[in-house]
């Protein structure tokens, strides 16, 4: 696992009350997301982080969305 | 009436959740553990990595050797956290009385709501299919007429198991099933029963209650027999009832051994720190300070000092927890906690310097709370870095006998 806690832009749909997200890029490189293996939550402090575990067809990527400032970070790459 | 407990246990729980979330690592045998660094070890490891010997609490290098592909993974608490919780909420829909055991384990009382659900095995294929739906996970689960035969029952079949137990089954029905199969007795116990002939239940229910007590001592023998007439506790707490707390700590492996006194009152320090802040957060102070050390081959020595006041701030339980430790050798593991805890003790000092100090903890931890832990901290613990995450001691021992 390489750890990152890389602030990127991601872009993703809202449907029946759940984040999906369907693409993100980093470093330049436009990754599409074919599977959304699984989804947790986490606090910092007062802030709520929603995880999400993607994978592109290669790689596993965990994404992190602050719902307090609206930012997304790739926090991991496995 | 008979009662009818349930025991849920999350099958191999942190490594499935890695599974879960990485489908790469599925069907790999997988440990997941703090790295894979001299020191580290095995936390939980998949049914894959068990194939080979692999056990949780092993050390890591160990286990690599008797599974050279293995798959260290680092853990995250978080995650599992999350989806326990998630689980506990799932439980509490088919009954209140859900009593949570461990991080992956819980016990129901399902006997006044069973019928609503289509009976005890009906329910239970419900709690399961749900779990699998919404996590991809599998659990195996135990009902019985008490704690202690509903979490045998769930011992019998893993993973992914069902195992009904009635009063009516007992002890014939587990007469062969070895009495280390028994929450409460670990190996040694074990083996110095099986020296008295003592292999299995049907062994256990038949020796004599007297010679147990003679052998193992009033208490301990007597709870012996009672597991070996299947008698157990059947008052499982609802969810929502707190236990108070006992004690509260903070353990480190440091990433490697040291004997630099600056370097190992870092990470005392901002234990104690952690401490502090837990205990501030659910309002206890305590009076016993216990602090651990161990050396590289796992060597350890606690001591522990009661003190006059009760306290909650994290620098002063470090300079207790300081004046109990010697430090002669090189160290690798680090640990603090308080006990002789009192819930809600909010005392107003006579010394203005003590109002004071109690001030600024508020403010600091008011700052912590909103923008996440160690925001602010003190200037003395911003060198050390812990990596990773503390162990928590946890607070709770539990026990499945009648009390």
């Amino acid at each position: 696992m390489v750890k990152l806690d890389s602030i990127i832009k991601v872009g993703a749909i809202f449907k029946e009350n759940k984040i999906i997200p369907k693409w993100f890029i980093w470093e330049s490189r436009k990754y599409e997301v074919k599977s959304l293996d699984f989804t947790w939550e986490d606090m910092q402090g007062t802030e709520k982080i929603i995880k999400f575990s993607v994978r592109d067809g290669i790689n596993s990527y965990e994404l992190a969305y602050n719902t307090a400032r609206m930012n997304w970070a790739l926090e991991n790459i496995c | 009436m008979e009662k009818t407990i349930l025991h849920l246990d999350m099958n191999a729980f942190f490594a499935s959740v890695e599974q879960a979330a990485n489908p790469s690592l599925v069907g790999k045998p997988i440990a997941v553990g703090g790295g894979i660094q001299k020191g580290s070890v095995v936390a939980a490891c998949s049914y894959e990595a068990k194939a080979f010997g692999v056990t949780n609490a092993m050390s890591t290098w160990e286990a690599r050797k008797l599974c050279p592909h293995l798959i260290v993974v680092i853990g995250d608490m978080t995650k599992y956290v999350y989806i326990s919780k998630i689980i506990t909420k799932m439980m509490v829909d088919y009954t209140d009385l859900v009593e949570v055991f461990s991080i992956d384990e819980a016990f129901m009382d399902i006997t006044g709501t069973k019928e609503r659900f289509g009976g005890e095995k009906s329910l239970a294929l419900d709690i399961k299919r749900r779990i699998k739906e919404r996590f991809n996970l599998t659990c195996s689960i135990g009902i019985g007429p008490n704690k202690l035969i509903a979490k045998l029952a769930g011992e019998l079949q893993k993973p992914d198991g069902l195992v009904i137990l009635k009063e009516k089954d007992l002890p014939d029905k587990i007469k062969d099933v070895p009495v280390g199969k028994f929450c409460g007795v670990g190996k040694k116990t074990e083996e110095y029963l099986r020296l008295l002939g003592v292999k299995n239940i049907s062994d256990l229910n038949r020796y004599p209650r007297e010679k147990l007590v003679k052998r193992f001592g009033m208490a301990y023998g007597e709870h012996l027999w009672q597991m070996g007439q299947c008698r157990g506790d059947t008052s499982v707490l609802p969810y929502f009832h707190e236990t108070p707390a006992k004690s509260m700590g903070h353990s480190y492996t440091l990433p490697k051994s040291t004997s630099d006194i600056e370097e190992i009152d870092g990470y005392l320090l901002r234990l104690a720190e952690q401490v502090g802040r837990r205990l501030r957060r659910e309002n206890y102070k305590g009076s016993v300070i216990c602090a651990s050390i161990g050396t590289g081959d796992y060597q350890t020595s606690s001591h522990q000092k009661k003190i006059k006041d009760y306290i909650d701030d994290g620098y002063q339980i470090f300079k207790v927890a300081k004046s109990l430790l010697t430090i002669t050798d090189k160290i690798r593991f680090v640990s603090v906690s308080v006990s002789g805890l009192l819930h809600n003790l909010d005392q107003i000092s006579l010394f203005d310097q003590q109002e004071s100090q109690k001030k600024v903890l508020a403010a600091v931890d008011k700052v912590n709370d909103r923008f996440g832990e160690f925001t602010i901290e003190r200037a003395a613990i911003m060198k050390t870095v812990l990596q990773g995450k503390t162990g928590m001691v946890a607070p709770k021992s539990y026990s499945l006998l009648s009390s």
